[in-house]
């Protein structure tokens, strides 16, 4: 039954994929579309396909399986269904690791410094995260948590933007804050996408320790779970994935939340089967996500991370809601 | 020889001394109870027999090795360990829940097979929850879910088994049942140790009882001369009605000890 679930959240993935290709201001057939990426057609068409749409595309399709499964997993562990990297401020924390290293101008003497940054900063966050609210911590105090580590990391990354050195920091500051793929080519792919899988690889390896831990603490360890481990791996894929896809595209909130949310039930409940699920939804949902964001408003663009936001703010105070009425 | 065994064990929470200095141990087909007032150890001496507490002194062996020294996955295998909360955080059906069990006997990347299932199945039918197994099992009852929780031990089929009040939240026909399972998992060679605040349960159907009193062994034996009248004075503060009834000792707590 997972397996035809799965099957089917791919070729979504993969139509979503198609579409990120063909549609934007210049419309272009799929094939066409497709022809280019293997230089075919006019050069203005295959300019457009593999220098511009190719590698946020690309970025769409990992930072969104990043999101999905870093989600999954944070709700596994912390086993909450309100945990996700944006909710609890591990996105902000791993922005502000890469406005770090821009504002001091480490990026641009060693490009890699930005996804160390973002995830040095993701790590962190993680890992205050968890020290505020692990251990089975109930759901008031993760969202404290996610509160004051959203606080800190936003508060700094707005001492960064009130102090910065040009209008174009500025801009590129706020890009951060507010999440995005415009204008992201080649070389942000290359910088991030080795972290990004790195990271979903290591958050994919949780399944049974994630499956265990419905049961406890204690229950997961006396079936041979060795929690000491589950949690390093939850840090360090957490921090690879979510920090290298924030050092690119900034905070996109709220795909780790609704995405694990709608595919739980799909799964028999089982946090370990949601992982690979949630990957490839939130591939999915942030490629239709992005498409939406450059097709809503024909003179310009919505930033991605705003309109996740606008979807996703709504979905998560209904779960507040029914998180509130099932805990007296 | 005692195949699971505390020696001299000390274990602290925290600045607290949980236990100071406690011997005991578990055969192979051995039914023993774990009983005391609150607070006397019997968690603590029960996680340390599955490996989950650190000892401050002492040793736990398993057939004469360092309970340490095993690898997770093989201590999984052997001891059977159900803990005393018995939250279920994920609405999964109650078969799933009950072949997690499985886990430490499946491979790296195995998944759960056909064997796997009729065994939890097995385990399910015989703690009388079968007709639950398609039920989200974060809507059970409380014994519905202590029942489901030890037949997820039991699906395990440990060499030993490791049980944190295994009866709290049943009913009576229900705690008479699992207790009957248990004892008859013993016949069949399993080593159990449970933790009981029922004495009339424990008297009736332990062979051996271990009373532990402030984190120290206060007594241990057959249950008639465990369990006497000065002891459950002493340590329970408890006066018991006593008899006979089908051949088998019975206790019942009656009354407060008042000391001045």
């Amino acid at each position: 039954m997972n397996r035809g679930l799965l099957a089917l959240l791919a070729i979504a993935a993969l139509a979503g994929f198609v579409a990120s290709l063909a549609l934007g201001p210049v419309a272009i057939e799929p094939g066409a579309a497709l022809g280019a990426l293997f230089g075919e057609g006019p050069e203005a068409l295959r300019l457009i396909v593999v220098e511009i749409r190719l590698p946020r595309a690309i970025l769409a399709l990992a930072i969104g399986a990043a999101l999905g499964i870093a989600g999954a997993a944070l709700q596994g562990y912390l086993r909450n269904p309100l945990a996700e990297p944006g909710v609890v401020g591990v996105s902000a924390a791993g922005a502000l690791g890469a406005v770090v290293v821009f504002y001091f101008g480490l990026s641009r003497a060693f490009p890699l410094a930005l996804p160390l940054g973002g995830l040095v900063g993701a790590g962190v966050g993680v890992w205050l995260v968890y020290a505020l609210a692990g251990r089975g911590g109930s759901t008031a105090t993760l969202i404290l948590a996610g509160v004051a580590v959203n606080a800190l990391a936003g508060a700094l990354t707005a001492l960064a933007l009130s102090v910065a050195p040009s209008p174009y920091a500025t801009l590129e500051i706020i890009h951060w804050m507010l999440g995005g793929l415009t204008d992201r080519g080649m070389t942000h792919v290359w910088l991030a996408l080795p972290f990004v899988l790195a990271g979903i690889a290591t958050l994919a390896t949780l399944g049974r320790g994630l499956d265990a831990l419905t049961l406890g603490e204690e229950a997961a360890q006396s079936m041979g779970i060795g929690l000491a481990s589950v949690r390093l791996r939850l840090v360090l894929g957490t921090a690879l994935a979510v920090g290298a896809s924030t050092a690119v595209a900034g905070v996109i909130g709220f795909v780790g939340l609704v995405v694990p949310h709608l595919l739980r039930g799909r799964v028999g409940h089982r946090p370990g089967a949601l992982l690979l699920a949630s990957a490839l939804g939130g591939a999915t949902l942030t490629l239709l996500a992005d498409l939406a964001a450059r097709l809503i408003l024909t003179d310009r663009e919505i930033n991605l991370g705003v309109l996740t936001a606008l979807i996703g703010a709504p979905f998560f105070l209904a779960l507040v809601l029914q998180a509130r009425r099932s805990e007296p | 020889m005692t195949r699971l065994a505390a020696q001299n064990l000390v274990v602290k929470l925290g600045a607290r001394t949980a236990l100071a200095g406690v011997s005991a141990g578990v055969d192979s087909g051995a039914f023993v109870g774990l009983i005391g007032p609150n607070g006397a150890g019997k968690t603590t001496l029960l996680r340390a027999l599955a490996g989950l507490a650190e000892p401050a002194g002492g040793a736990v062996t398993l057939d004469g090795r360092p309970l340490a020294g095993f690898g997770r996955r093989e201590r999984a295998r052997r001891l059977g360990y159900l803990p005393q909360d018995g939250t279920i955080h994920w609405a999964l059906p109650v078969a799933d829940v009950v072949a997690m069990g499985r886990m430490p006997h499946l491979g790296a990347l195995e998944r759960t097979g056909e064997r796997d299932r009729a065994i939890a199945a097995d385990a399910m039918k015989a703690l009388d929850i079968a007709d639950l197994a398609a039920r989200p099992a974060t809507r059970l009852s409380g014994g519905e879910t202590a029942r489901g929780l030890l037949a997820r031990a039991l699906a395990g089929a440990p060499e030993i088994l490791l049980a944190d009040e295994p009866v709290a939240g049943l009913d009576p026909y229900h705690q008479l049942e699992v207790m009957e399972h248990l004892a008859g998992l013993a016949a069949a060679g399993t080593g159990i140790v449970v933790v009981l605040h029922d004495l009339a349960l424990a008297a009736r159907f332990c062979r051996r009882l271990v009373l532990l009193d402030r984190g120290t062994v206060a007594a241990e034996g057959a249950p008639a001369d465990v369990l006497t009248p000065e002891r459950l004075a002493a340590v329970y503060r408890v006066e018991a009605v006593r008899g006979r009834h089908e051949g088998a000792d019975y206790v019942l707590p009656w009354k407060r000890v008042m000391r001045n």
